[in-house]
């Protein structure tokens, strides 16, 4: 219907020389963009992500504090900033303090949103998920998710804050 | 067939029971504190500090006390570090002080010096006329050839030697960096596999730190609660290093334990609160980076009350290029030393009386100047040349002899790198240091050659 829509405007508009032409638009628009049918063979479909086994390659302190902050503020640190705290994390021997002040300081931003404790608890999988997901690019294995999901619902003073800081700090998220 | 069962059987016995016995006779002990074995060596001070006068001193203008006379061919010698040696200030010529020009000479903050009451190495070898190769010397007792800059030390340093030998805790050892260039962080331990980072030494370099930077993104820092917050955060992450562990080999950290970590974390937040209410304890001049640096090292000390910290300084440095702003760093140096050691007799109750403390520059400086001219039209200096390699050591305090001086500038006695075994020797592990056998040759304490 679009299509002949179309064509009867430009008959009046622009007269018969643009009819062939805009005959190919009203078949491509048509027929010619539509998307792809779904084929699943009867076969689930599976979203691929890296595994842990991948990772290998240590973070530098740049590349660990630029994804830290884009995974929580879901947005990217001015350069400048980025250089900066790469130059703090230098000036502190161990490393692993360096990473949980400035965690605690990131925390402690305003601007800063975190899922709320009660959602976390009323759908603990999908949290998890997402969990694994923002911070490991992956999805958890069955053993994990039946860990940290038992753990949050054991551990009532853990909210989505101290998770999140538990895998920003881990061994895995220091590597890529 | 039976016989030859009981034989075989026998021997078999024999022999386990032979590699059992001297498995257990070589087999160390793993003592309360940590270590493996008892360190051999007698502990004479409960507490070291050592200071890395570092930044290229010319013996000239610091223990030969010859102010302009040894450099700029004017005739006006005199001490300008009269917190550490004994000798009379320059009258003329003053440029080193504060004010417009320098003109006001620092007051003294020791009523003795360091020289008189403790003990003076006049003239020592420095083993590399540079900044990082003079302070490896200083920290791992050596300088390898193929170490560079951007590189660990490659033989152990002293801190990896106090924690594996003399079961010190992280937090018991520390280096106070004057900042994160020259590689300066990478010197709180070595890159040996049989030390390394478990034995490091704890490291801040505090006017970043603690400065702008540091400011603007650690001062906001949360404090948690211990139990309800931290502890169930700690157990998720460790089942997330567990599961990340089954298939990698992560890198690990100092060695701090979780309540060293929390107490360093408390520090920092202490630090910054001082910074921002003016409250640190700060020598009475601080118009340079080495003053601060000394300030913050103090802040160490009283916090920690480590058994050994190590701070360097460098502003001396600026001798590449203004002898003038070289002479009033010199100057500053003295002051912070004179600062720490008064802090530690007065300020600090666990260590007054207890700690002993080494200055040592890590090079010297060229015997003939660049052509770079100063304010004062005085030339500066390099350090390349034999004078580069002439240093000094002046020690006092806790199993330090008084009133001693040894050597002079035609007898020189003793080298950089004595300094790290002297401070081995102080806290009893010079035994072990010794038998690592990766010190430079020669290198032996200065209390053993006094």
């Amino acid at each position: 219907m679009q299509g002949f829509k179309y064509l009867h405007m430009a008959t009046h508009m622009c007269g018969l020389r643009s009819i062939g032409m805009l005959l190919v638009v009203c078949a491509m628009a048509s027929s010619g963009c539509r998307p792809e049918p779904e084929v699943s063979f009867e076969l689930q479909g599976l979203e691929v992500t890296p595994g842990f086994a991948e990772k290998d390659r240590l973070k530098t302190n740049e590349q660990w504090v630029a994804i830290v902050h884009t995974n929580l503020f879901q947005t990217g640190m001015p350069a400048n900033d980025l250089y900066n705290v790469a130059r703090v994390f230098e000036s502190i021997g161990d490393q692993s303090i360096a990473r949980e002040v400035l965690l605690s300081n990131f925390f402690n931003q305003p601007d800063l949103t975190l899922t709320p404790a009660e959602e976390m608890l009323a759908d603990p999988d999908a949290f998890i998920d997402e969990t694994y997901i923002r911070f490991f690019t992956r999805f958890p294995t069955q053993a994990e998710r039946t860990f940290v999901r038992a753990f949050i619902q054991n551990n009532p003073g853990m909210t989505p804050e101290l998770v999140y800081m538990s895998f920003a700090l881990s061994e895995e998220y220091r590597y890529y | 067939m039976k016989k030859n069962n009981h034989a075989s059987n026998r021997r078999a016995f024999i022999k386990k029971a032979g590699l059992a016995a001297a498995g257990i006779s070589v087999a160390p002990y793993i003592l309360p504190s940590g270590r493996l074995f008892a360190p051999t060596g007698m502990r004479s001070s409960e507490h070291v500090v050592m200071v890395a006068f570092a930044g290229g001193v010319r013996q000239q203008e610091s223990v030969l006390q010859r102010y302009l006379d040894d450099s700029q061919g004017e005739p006006y010698p005199g001490n300008i570090m009269y917190n550490m040696f004994d000798g009379t200030p320059p009258e003329n010529k003053i440029v080193f002080g504060t004010g417009t020009g320098g003109l006001n000479p620092i007051p003294s903050i020791l009523s003795q010096t360091i020289e008189s009451q403790g003990t003076i190495f006049r003239e020592i070898s420095a083993l590399s006329a540079g900044h990082f190769g003079g302070l490896n010397s200083l920290v791992q007792g050596s300088t390898v050839t193929t170490q560079g800059l951007k590189q660990r030390p490659i033989n152990p340093t002293i801190f990896e030697y106090l924690r594996r030998h003399g079961g010190y805790s992280a937090t018991d050892v520390w280096f106070v960096g004057n900042g994160i260039g020259n590689s300066t962080p990478l010197l709180n331990h070595s890159a040996h596999a049989d030390y390394g980072a478990a034995y490091a030494g704890n490291f801040f370099a505090p006017t970043v730190t603690f400065g702008s930077s540091g400011n603007q993104f650690m001062a906001d820092a949360k404090i948690y609660h211990p139990e309800n917050e931290l502890t169930p955060m700690y157990k998720l992450k460790t089942f997330l290093d567990l599961q990340f562990q089954s298939l990698t080999t992560a890198g690990g950290g100092l060695g701090n334990t979780e309540d060293e970590k929390q107490n360093i974390k408390a520090f920092m937040k202490a630090m910054y609160a001082k910074v921002s209410d003016g409250t640190l304890d700060l020598p009475p001049v601080t118009d340079n980076g080495d003053l601060y640096t000394m300030g913050f090292a103090v802040e160490v000390l009283k916090w920690f009350k480590p058994a050994f910290m190590m701070v360097n300084l460098s502003a001396v440095d600026s001798c590449h290029s203004n002898f003038s702003n070289y002479l009033a760093a010199l100057h500053r140096a003295d002051h912070a030393v004179g600062h720490l050691w008064n802090s530690i007799q007065t300020g600090i109750p666990e260590l007054s009386g207890q700690t002993s403390i080494i200055c040592t520059p890590e090079c010297g400086r060229n015997l003939q100047p660049n052509n770079i001219l100063d304010q004062n039209e005085w030339l500066a200096f390099d350090h390349s040349d034999s004078n580069s390699l002439r240093a000094w050591t002046a020690m006092a305090g806790s199993g330090i002899p008084e009133g001693l001086s040894v050597g002079s500038e035609t007898n020189p006695v003793g080298r950089v790198s004595d300094s790290m075994m002297t401070v081995a020797d102080l806290l009893g592990v010079k035994p072990e240091v010794q038998a690592a056998g990766m010190t430079a040759p020669g290198t032996m304490s200065l209390l053993d050659q006094i």
